[in-house]
């Protein structure tokens, strides 16, 4: 029922905004919403490039996927109003694939939290999963994506990042229901927009493994998925490449997302490095940029083989903030995940400290921007600041979360406090899976 | 007494026709002369560099400048004239008559003027700089006003002056030229065809060292002095405090004084500028590269862009191009297939990737096959993201 209000309210925001273009002038000048990745102004310059015959991807202008341009190209020209309602539609997708995920992952918690009841300490039942959880937490994950400020801002902007956080979030609808050939068709949607989402292959044979009906090895999950995953990502590649028949389409717009040839100031950590790098060390350190993307999925995977969908979590949180034009819109989905683990936040060290950091950082960002390039008070150092504040907070929230997550397992078998020194209570060190 | 008008008629018939022919045979001797030592150039450059900096060597400025100034006059235009200078005369600090640049001390002409343009100034004036100017040698991005576009019939005068030794010419107090490089870049000019015939005239001491060791051909020098002997300054101007011009060249400006575009002056009138009794120092001259004869070389052959100009009366008529359409045709001719055709913008003009863009533009419309693979795949799109809400 409150969900049903939620989206309504949120369709409400995003209908009101559009109408307003002191708005949307002023959003479509953030950097903070808008990358040269992802940005609407860009891809509307593509279009006209396309339009007169010439060929766009080279030019310092539109980066993004060949498809995205065909479609709203086409949509411009026939049909103009549907443009916002596509990016409406995408973001009430994205609410409404996340309210039935969490549902369903929830569920399924709850359900194998019954069954391994007695693998369970006693006295933890304060910080067991409840029912309430499961009909709250769904309501609250929908109206927190459908009306938080960052996806706001993002639909409004109408960049390509809504796009994304609806393949990611339909990604994870699939992963609890277990079926293959639909997450590796998201996983290859969201790659073919950002580069950075095959790291969830790794998470998608776990999530298969886990959530199939039929079970079966995860040798043969992650072969299945990777076999998928080709399968669709040759189709869209094919279609990609029928659509504009020339390679240099085809990898100009991953070229650009690897090498990050454009510094303009975004969240990310990438453009103040860059800009001061000498060129003897540029590909080395876009080399070590890169890896730090993508290096941690791997000891991630193993770590949290039997979480997957919090694997899922984190990785899309670290790409989120490491990737070379990360926005606000790529924070604004897996913030909007982190009520899923509120039976863990008991655990948290320093919420209201990364709480607070994330709030300063968001308003001071816009403040330090224009003190920089409006008033000329300030430097780049200033803006630099503000964004590895913001970084930093998302960091701390990441590392947070994770740490509350894992420390809550040990506990519901450990029981809530800790061993005390000096006393007869032994300590055992137990692997957990 | 009967005398024998014969051959008297027939004498003076000889005579006659003989000094009809005497006549023709003279202008037949020009027109000859002139295919010989006539000159072939069409087009005439100027190089003139002055390679002292400092306030203390405002000569060595004011002689470029009046050089720079009898060229332009002659008719070089700034176009095809290099100067390089420091440029730090005009508007010094010590210059009690700033924005000006005197070549006498009566200042009856201001050398610097409105009009300059000085093409490599400060330190840009350098060894490297003058030889990549002379051998064509520069980055692609330097601007037209640096590069020295000559070709295989361009007339060069190079002009240089400053501070000079044996075998070397100093550049901006920080470097030298050697005779020995400027000779290889005068070959290397030589070899690529940037000039037909070239005239070196450098006014510097021990000057006769700088064209020694030139090999290239049709090159003629002419040197202030000789080696082991100075060039010295005119006269001082006590108004500014310095020399103010070179006696070399203040000769040689009074000469060119006397030349006017189309004069027939000739090198060898240039040679007696400045005898030793005036200069004080000996000038020295090289024509054994020279192919022409010197009395038959012309002044305005280097100092001035004369042409020779053929004036007929033939004519011709131009063809209308057949490919250009006829827009007032276009919109009369309404059944002609081609007038209708809409061109695409950027079409009119030739792209290097103009053929590399296939999308939706309005002669190339996208295959239909694309537009058939794009729905099949936005319908399984959306056949999988109901599935996946659904189940």
């Amino acid at each position: 029922m409150y969900e049903i209000c939620a989206l309504f309210v949120g369709i409400g925001l995003r209908m009101w905004l559009f109408r307003m273009p002191r708005v949307l002038l002023w959003i479509s000048s953030r950097p903070e919403i808008e990358t040269p990745l992802t940005s609407w102004g860009r891809l509307i310059e593509g279009e006209a490039l396309m339009r007169n015959s010439q060929s766009y991807q080279n030019k310092h202008s539109y980066h993004g996927s060949t498809l995205l341009l065909a479609l709203i190209s086409y949509l411009n020209l026939n049909a103009p109003f549907l443009v916002e309602i596509l990016f409406i539609a995408s973001d009430v997708i994205s609410a409404v694939a996340l309210y039935l995920f969490a549902q369903k992952f929830l569920r399924k918690e709850l359900k194998s939290q019954k069954e391994c009841k007695e693998k369970l300490f006693k006295g933890v039942s304060s910080i067991l999963i409840k029912p309430e959880h499961v009909s709250k937490v769904p309501t609250i994950i929908c109206a927190l994506y459908m009306c938080n400020p960052f996806s706001l801002a993002t639909c409004i902007s109408k960049s390509s990042v809504t796009f994304n956080n609806l393949f990611l979030a339909l990604f994870l609808l699939s992963a609890v229901q277990g079926s293959i050939w639909q997450m590796a068709f998201y996983v290859a949607l969201s790659t073919y927009e950002t580069l950075y989402p095959v790291q969830l292959l790794l998470a998608t044979g776990l999530c298969a493994w886990k959530y199939q009906e039929k079970p079966s090895t995860l040798k043969i999950c992650y072969l299945k998925s990777l076999a998928c995953f080709t399968f669709w990502m040759a189709l869209i590649l094919t279609l990609s490449f029928l659509c504009e028949p020339t390679t240099s389409s085809l990898l100009s717009h991953y070229k650009f997302i690897l090498s990050a040839p454009d510094q303009t100031p975004n969240v990310g950590v990438f453009w103040y490095f860059f800009t001061e790098v000498f060129d003897h060390f540029h590909t080395f350190f876009m080399c070590v940029f890169q890896i730090n993307v993508l290096i941690y999925s791997i000891p991630m995977s193993i770590k949290l083989k039997s979480h997957p969908v919090f694997l899922v979590f984190m990785l899309i949180a670290i790409t989120g903030i490491f990737k070379s034009y990360p926005s606000v819109g790529d924070a604004s989905l897996w913030l909007c995940l982190l009520p899923l683990w509120s039976h863990t936040f008991s655990y948290l060290r320093y919420p209201s400290v990364t709480g607070a950091m994330l709030l300063t950082s968001t308003i001071l960002c816009p403040v330090m921007w224009h003190m920089w390039i409006n008033a000329h008070s300030a430097n780049a150092n200033f803006y630099f600041a503000a964004t590895l504040a913001y970084t930093t907070a998302l960091v701390l929230i990441t590392t947070d979360t994770a740490m509350a997550y894992l420390n809550w397992h040990v506990r519901i078998r450990e029981g809530l406090k800790p061993c005390v020194a000096g006393t007869s209570e032994k300590a055992v060190l137990r692997l957990m899976n | 007494m009967h005398i024998n008008i014969t051959p008297l008629a027939f004498l003076l018939y000889i005579i006659s026709t003989s000094h009809a022919s005497l006549a023709k045979n003279t202008k037949v001797t020009q027109e000859v002369n002139k295919h010989f030592s006539g000159s072939s150039h069409t087009n005439n450059w100027a190089v003139l560099v002055c390679t002292s900096r400092f306030w203390f060597n405002y000569r060595h400025v004011a002689n470029a400048l009046s050089v720079y100034r009898s060229v332009k006059r002659l008719g070089i235009p700034d176009s095809q004239i290099i100067l390089m200078l420091a440029d730090d005369m005009a508007c010094n600090p010590r210059n009690p008559r700033p924005g000006k640049v005197y070549n006498n001390k009566d200042q009856a002409i201001d050398v610097y003027g409105s009009d300059v343009e000085v093409d490599y100034r400060g330190y840009e004036v350098t060894a490297e700089n003058f030889i990549r100017v002379l051998t064509g040698r520069l980055p692609a991005d330097a601007p037209r006003s640096k590069r020295l576009s000559t070709d295989d019939r361009s007339n060069i005068l190079v002009y240089m002056t400053g501070h000079g030794g044996e075998d070397f010419l100093k550049f901006q107090d920080a470097e030298e030229i050697s005779n020995v490089e400027l000779a290889d870049a005068f070959e290397q000019m030589w070899q690529r065809r940037r000039y037909h015939e070239l005239l070196f005239i450098i006014d510097t001491c021990q000057a006769v060292s700088m064209f020694k060791r030139f090999y290239s051909p049709n090159i003629m020098a002419i040197a202030s002095s000789q080696v082991g002997e100075d060039s010295l300054s005119h006269h001082v101007d006590p108004a500014i405090g310095v020399y103010i011009i070179d006696r070399y060249t203040y000769h040689l400006l009074e000469f060119l004084e006397r030349v006017s575009p189309g004069s027939k002056e000739t090198m060898e009138q240039l040679f007696k500028v400045c005898p030793k009794h005036q200069c004080i120092s000996t000038p020295g001259f090289s024509t054994h590269l020279f192919s022409r004869p010197i009395s038959r070389t012309l002044i305005s052959d280097f100092f001035g862009s004369v042409r020779d100009v053929d004036v007929t009366d033939w004519s011709f008529t131009a063809k209308p191009n057949p490919e250009v359409v006829d827009t007032n045709k276009r919109t009369k001719a309404s059944g002609n297939e081609s007038a209708n055709r809409r061109y695409s913008y950027s079409q009119q003009f030739v792209t290097k990737d103009s053929t590399s863009d296939r999308l939706g533009t309005v002669e190339n419309t996208p295959h239909p096959l694309v537009g058939i693979a794009s729905s099949i795949f936005l319908c399984l799109m959306v056949a999988t993201v109901m599935k996946t809400l659904i189940s």
